[in-house]
């Protein structure tokens, strides 16, 4: 039941003047005119009662005016409406915006449920008056209009409240605010065929995650971006490898940058932040972001020393990066060579550790001090990568968990003995150790700090001499003697 | 004096070729095993290809003298008579340790039912079934280090194999050496090594064959028993002192091997001034026998 409440009576003048002129049959001619509907409309009080809730019918014309909707007239929408009789319709049907816009889906590819939507009603999400309004659905070149890169954020915030939060935090935003034409909008991102709501499988969804990213961040014509130097090689990174595979569960740009709420690696509540790098790596990465959060470095970076190398100061970022700048001579005076390290990556060590002023910095020995006991240095920095004595080693995987030097395995025996090339070499260090050994000095190279193993052989090599010398020296005086008394025989 | 064909050319060829390949094998592992920043005979790289060529070689070989030895019979040779082994190895003994120097004949006759003393038979049984396969075996895991075990006993999987190779390769080096010189004692000191090169032994004094009672045959005019020169006080002060510190030198090695902190006055003693007291008490063994013999030859001893 409809009924009309007139609170002053000047109002039911005028009601009854229309129905006057609509009894003389003018009022065909009246009704289809915008002003006829909104003589009544634009009263702000304007209220009926609707399914028991009272709802305005209020329509503000200067708001319709400067709609895109402004050249239509009110019946071209509400269709079928009887001005004569109240209410005007007996059974009030929402509007079908898809009369008009027939192909929703060209541009609202964003929410693919409203494909399958009627255009009529329905949830907010494929209801278009969710998003676009009433009367006051704006043209695309407003600058209120959703479709304007300032606006999609608040117009899909309204039911996205948690994206929006998460993206006013982000540096894309940040970029809108400057007014940058580039920076994506919701409505940019949400047009690839990014979301579970697409009904692809995770690994197409990835892909096309990552080629959005990557048309702006490497691939831009509009824009060089800053970041393009540092993602030239991604597409040969592991994860670039295993994503063109088609591993669902190798990580793209959001995994690590987020989505909504990217923000700038310099900001503390980044994800990939200096120190959140472990636990952004740690959703693979379990074990080892484990091991690291317990190495020496993991305990520096938690503490704060802005040195502490993260995972990505040796794995790269997007890729495997060329190594910081380092002065050759740092190698060459540490007696390191160049290509064997950066061959087996040591060199992301040697860049910190053999840096005098940061070492000194920390009251840590640089790789040449720390290695002084060590003969054949330079072989050994050949054959043996630092990572092999300075993590808890289990053959064939190495740790992250690098220890402190005190915990620092001299594994010599496991190397050592693993194929004859290591061998020899713990032999040369085991003649210079019994060397030394003869010569009074070393008793604490021989202590505890040396494998027990090894030390054996010095007993063995000394032992084995000495019967060697006995069996000789018996079979040169055997041999004197028998030609002793042969003689003149 | 007649010659028996003793060494057949597979034989033959097998034993120079295991003496050349065992001693590439000694020098260039005794080069790695003490190879430092200047090569010790050879650079480390041709070492252990010259070893790793060499031990691959002597294993072929090897299986071709295990295979002759049995189908051509060869090997009864090597068995000894164990009932007597003990008596037999001391008679053979003190061949070696004293009637040697008085030139007296092998107490064991050598012909076609005894081509080895029994010192021999018990030898070249542990080194050609014992020692030769175990080495052979220990290296060939050392070719293969990733198919060892990860741990044996609380140690690295191919540690023990190494220590092993490295242990019985030096027994094999010590019964090189001890064999070419036992090579020598021949009627001329190159008669072995002839007959090992045209296969032909001579016997000796065919006539006094005795295959297992040694008899004694005095070649020398000097007839006083030859053990008496060293039964004087300097060679037997000198045997004692060698004697107790060869056994206290390897008592004490095997103690330092189980010491956890090395101990440098003990090990001073031990690899230092033992061996020195040894070689003097080895020196005065010999210097004891000479002053003996030349007193004896002087008359101012009866015999």
């Amino acid at each position: 039941m409809f009924i009309y409440i007139n609170k002053e009576r000047e109002k039911m003048d005028k009601f009854n003047t229309i129905l006057f002129l609509l009894v003389l049959g003018l009022g065909r001619i009246y009704a289809q005119s915008n002003e006829v509907c909104l003589d009544c409309h634009n009263d702000p009080t304007l209220e009926m009662d609707k399914n028991g809730q009272t709802v305005s019918i209020y329509v503000n014309k200067s708001i319709f005016l400067q709609s895109a909707h402004n050249k239509l007239k009110c019946i071209d929408c509400h269709k079928g409406f009887n001005p004569d009789e109240i209410p005007h319709k007996a059974n009030i049907t929402p509007i079908n915006c898809k009369e008009c816009h027939k192909a929703p889906m060209d541009k609202h590819i964003f929410h693919p449920q409203i494909a399958m939507a009627d255009g009529v009603g329905g949830s907010p999400d494929v209801n278009c008056k969710g998003c676009h309004g009433h009367h006051e659905v704006k043209t695309s070149q407003s600058p209120s209009s959703p479709i304007n890169f300032l606006n999609s954020t608040n117009y899909c915030g309204k039911c996205h409240t948690k994206e929006k939060e998460d993206h006013l935090k982000s540096v894309h935003y940040v970029q809108l605010q400057r007014n940058n034409p580039n920076a994506p909008t919701c409505i940019y991102c949400h047009s690839n065929k990014l979301t579970p709501n697409w009904k692809l499988d995770m690994a197409t969804l990835k892909k096309n995650q990552e080629k959005l990213c990557l048309d702006c961040h490497l691939r831009s014509t509009i824009e060089q971006s800053q970041f393009a130097k540092s993602l030239i090689n991604y597409d040969s990174s592991v994860h670039g490898q295993a994503i063109a595979r088609g591993n669902s569960n190798a990580a793209i740009c959001t995994d690590c940058h987020g989505t909504h709420d990217l923000e700038r690696a310099s900001s503390p509540t980044s994800k990939i932040y200096r120190t959140n790098v472990p636990n952004i790596c740690s959703q693979c990465h379990l074990p080892i972001s484990q091991e690291y959060s317990i190495s020496i470095h993991g305990v520096a970076l938690t503490k704060g020393n802005p040195d502490a190398p993260t995972c990505t100061f040796c794995h790269g970022e997007h890729n495997i990066n060329p190594v910081v700048y380092a002065p050759r001579r740092m190698f060459s005076d540490n007696h390191i060579n160049f290509d064997v390290v950066m061959r087996t990556k040591m060199v992301y060590c040697v860049v910190c550790h053999a840096n005098e002023t940061m070492m000194k910095k920390y009251k840590i020995l640089t790789t040449n001090q720390a290695h002084n006991w060590l003969p054949e240095l330079s072989t050994h920095y050949e054959t043996v990568r630092c990572i092999d004595c300075h993590s808890s080693y289990r053959p064939p995987n190495l740790s992250h968990n690098i220890l402190p030097p005190s915990q620092t395995i001299k594994k010599c025996e496991e190397c050592h003995n693993r194929n004859s090339v290591l061998m020899s070499t713990l032999y040369k260090h085991e003649r210079a150790v019994s060397r030394q050994k003869y010569g009074f000095i070393n008793g604490t190279l021989l202590s505890d700090a040396y494998v027990v193993g090894s030390t054996r052989n010095i007993i063995l090599d000394t032992l084995s001499l000495i019967i060697f010398g006995v069996v000789i020296v018996v079979l040169l005086l055997h041999g004197f003697l028998r030609w002793y008394f042969y003689r003149g025989k | 004096m007649r010659k028996i064909y003793f060494y057949p050319i597979w034989l033959r060829i097998w034993h120079l070729l295991n003496a050349l390949l065992m001693l590439l094998l000694i020098l260039s592992g005794i080069s790695m095993h003490y190879s430092a920043t200047s090569s010790l005979l050879f650079p480390f790289k041709t070492g252990m290809l010259i070893h790793n060529i060499s031990g691959i070689l002597l294993t072929i070989n090897y299986i071709f003298y295990f295979i002759m030895n049995i189908i051509s019979g060869n090997i009864k040779y090597y068995v000894p008579i164990f009932k007597r082994i003990m008596s037999d190895l001391w008679i053979q003994a003190k061949y070696y340790l004293l009637d040697i120097f008085a030139r007296k004949p092998h107490p064991f006759k050598i012909n076609e039912k005894r081509k080895f003393n029994p010192l021999q038979q018990i030898t070249y049984l542990g080194v050609m079934y014992f020692l030769v396969p175990i080495i052979i075996l220990s290296g060939w895991a050392l070719l293969f280090p990733e198919l060892a075990p990860d741990e044996i006993l609380g140690m690295g999987g191919v540690w023990p194999m190494a220590i092993i190779h490295a242990i019985v390769g030096f027994f094999l080096t010590i019964f090189m050496v001890g064999h070419i010189y036992l090579g020598t004692t021949g009627e001329h000191p190159s008669e072995y090594f002839q007959a090992m090169i045209t296969g032909y032994h001579i016997v000796h004094n065919e006539q006094k064959e005795e295959i297992i009672a040694p008899q004694f045959e005095e070649t020398s005019e000097q007839t006083y028993n030859f053990s008496l020169i060293f039964k004087n006080p300097i060679t037997i002060a000198g045997g004692t002192i060698s004697v107790i510190s060869f056994t206290l030198i390897i008592v004490l090695a095997i103690i330092d091997l189980f010491r956890e902190n090395p101990n440098p006055l003990m090990s001073t003693i031990n690899y230092i001034i033992l061996p020195v007291i040894l070689f003097i008490g080895l020196i005065l063994m010999a210097i004891g026998a000479i002053l003996k013999h030349r007193s004896i030859l002087k008359g101012n001893e009866v015999t």
